[in-house]
């Protein structure tokens, strides 16, 4: 039998037999689903965390307690393996909870996406020029006030890049849910693995749709940048 | 420059050469099926698959170390040259036998539902549709579950995995090899094996398919193991008569 001829068998039984495509699909939906959910979770509660790390509340004389809580969660999460996380989360944390796995895995990434994106957003307030906020404050704002429309708004520009780099990374890391039992794109290639016994085109076909996934997502989030860049005077 | 890559190359060829020589077979298991493969409390890996192995290396005069990957890579594994043998109470059946090649069956199993006890099901006909079985992923279980039962099935890396999320109250029920559901169901507590045997199955030590010549050795090995008594000896030490 020729390479071509075997190739095409390979294909014909690997990808096409049982619709084996179609669980690559369903696997597809699940992976992204849990990402962008997660995604939400991670740049609310991430802004949050942000604010609450650069937050000048304190008691006594140097106890800042938002500070103090912000700062030893992104430390728990980033110093933690995310599979590590997500174990701890469906077989103890919310073991007797009768929320889909789904659920706790969208929960699970969300909270571990959180901390990076605090980092992020800390980042992004840190980076605006101190005159702004002084320039604020001297025309008669609030500390929210100056925080909320001058300094924010300025920031999103410069964290964009970074939260879409981070969204990245996150949708890629869902491939270790398979270790609850989920079906997702990785796991679907793995089932087909373990039908077929071929390792070939189960794992090539899993990275060729991670990776056109993320160049889409690339493409998209470059327009998005160029929309907000616009008026800043740069040209790339 | 010159005389630190030469260096280099004279390393590079000194570390190539002292891998050829300390040849050794590699021998593939997933040490997560106890009590026929797992990893014992001293970091070894422990089980009848394990002792067999070892038995049939020593009499066949081999050299060997032992890997555990996932149950699902162990025979692409051994199809791309990473690993020679494969031990891992692993079913012989006609799908497999496309893809390597099989030793005469070293082991009579079959397959048993495990639910937690005071579950409402007692065999496997009390399975409906809209309820959820677990098993290991490309199992014999896994397949039987998908191919027969009316259910959802969850596929888990690890049978105990599969165990947990059922006393957690997940699953309905957990299908997998008889031994392995006894020695779960004695190590966690509160499950109950049902009796019902789903199918009748035996194993084999597998290597790749062309791969004859260590076949026969192994054979020979494994029937004169069986001849001389070590085999029943092996048996008895991992399963006592009362278990089975």
């Amino acid at each position: 039998m020729g390479f071509l001829e075997q190739l095409s068998r390979d294909f014909q039984n690997n990808i096409i037999a049982g619709d084996r495509y179609m669980m690559l699909l369903r696997g597809l939906g699940t992976t992204l689903l849990i990402a962008l959910c997660a995604a939400i979770i991670g740049i609310v509660l991430g802004s949050v965390i942000a604010l609450m790390r650069l937050s000048n509340f304190r008691l006594g004389k140097r106890f800042y307690p938002f500070r103090a809580i912000s700062s030893f969660y992104v430390d728990v999460i980033r110093g933690t393996p995310m599979v590590v996380q997500l174990m701890i989360m469906y077989y103890i944390i919310l073991a007797a909870s009768s929320l889909s796995k789904e659920v706790i895995a969208i929960i699970s990434f969300g909270l571990n996406s959180a901390a990076y994106t605090s980092e992020i957003v800390r980042g992004g307030i840190l980076a605006v020029d101190k005159g702004q906020s002084e320039a604020g404050r001297s025309l008669g704002l609030s500390a929210s006030q100056t925080m909320l429309l001058v300094v924010l708004p300025q920031s999103v520009r410069i964290v964009i890049p970074s939260l879409f780099n981070e969204f990245i990374m996150l949708l890629k890391e869902t491939s270790v849910v398979g270790f609850i039992g989920l079906m997702d794109l990785t796991k679907a290639g793995d089932f087909i693995r373990s039908r077929t016994y071929a390792a070939f085109f189960p794992l090539l076909s899993v990275a060729v749709i991670y990776f056109v996934i993320v160049s889409i997502l690339t493409r998209v989030f470059a327009r998005i940048e160029r929309g907000l860049r616009k008026g800043d005077g740069r040209t790339i | 420059m010159k005389k630190v890559f030469a260096l280099l190359l004279a390393l590079m060829m000194l570390a190539l050469t002292g891998a050829a020589l300390a040849e050794k077979l590699v021998v593939g298991t997933n040490a997560e099926f106890a009590p026929f493969e797992s990893i014992g409390d001293d970091g070894k890996f422990v089980g009848f698959d394990m002792d067999l192995i070892d038995a049939i290396m020593k009499d066949a005069g081999l050299e060997y170390e032992i890997i555990s990957i996932e149950f699902d890579a162990l025979t692409s594994a051994l199809a791309s040259g990473q690993i020679d043998v494969a031990i891992s109470a692993m079913t012989i059946n006609d799908e497999r036998k496309a893809y390597v090649l099989f030793s005469e069956p070293y082991f009579d199993a079959s397959q048993k539902l495990v639910v937690v006890e005071g579950s409402p099901i007692t065999q496997a006909s009390d399975l409906k549709e809209g309820m959820k079985v677990g098993v290991q992923m490309g199992t014999t279980g896994d397949v039987y579950a998908t191919d027969n039962l009316p259910v959802e099935v969850v596929r888990f890396n690890k049978v105990l995995d599969a165990i947990l999320d059922m006393k957690n109250g997940r699953l309905d029920a957990v299908l997998t090899d008889a031994a392995p559901s006894e020695y779960y169901a004695q190590a966690v507590g509160g499950l109950v094996v049902l009796p019902e045997e789903l199918s009748e199955e035996k194993y084999g030590i597998v290597v790749k398919l062309d791969n004859t010549e260590l076949m026969d050795k192994i054979n020979a090995s494994l029937a004169k193991l069986k001849e001389d008594g070590t085999y029943e000896a092996i048996h008895k030490m991992h399963f006592a008569p009362s278990e089975e």
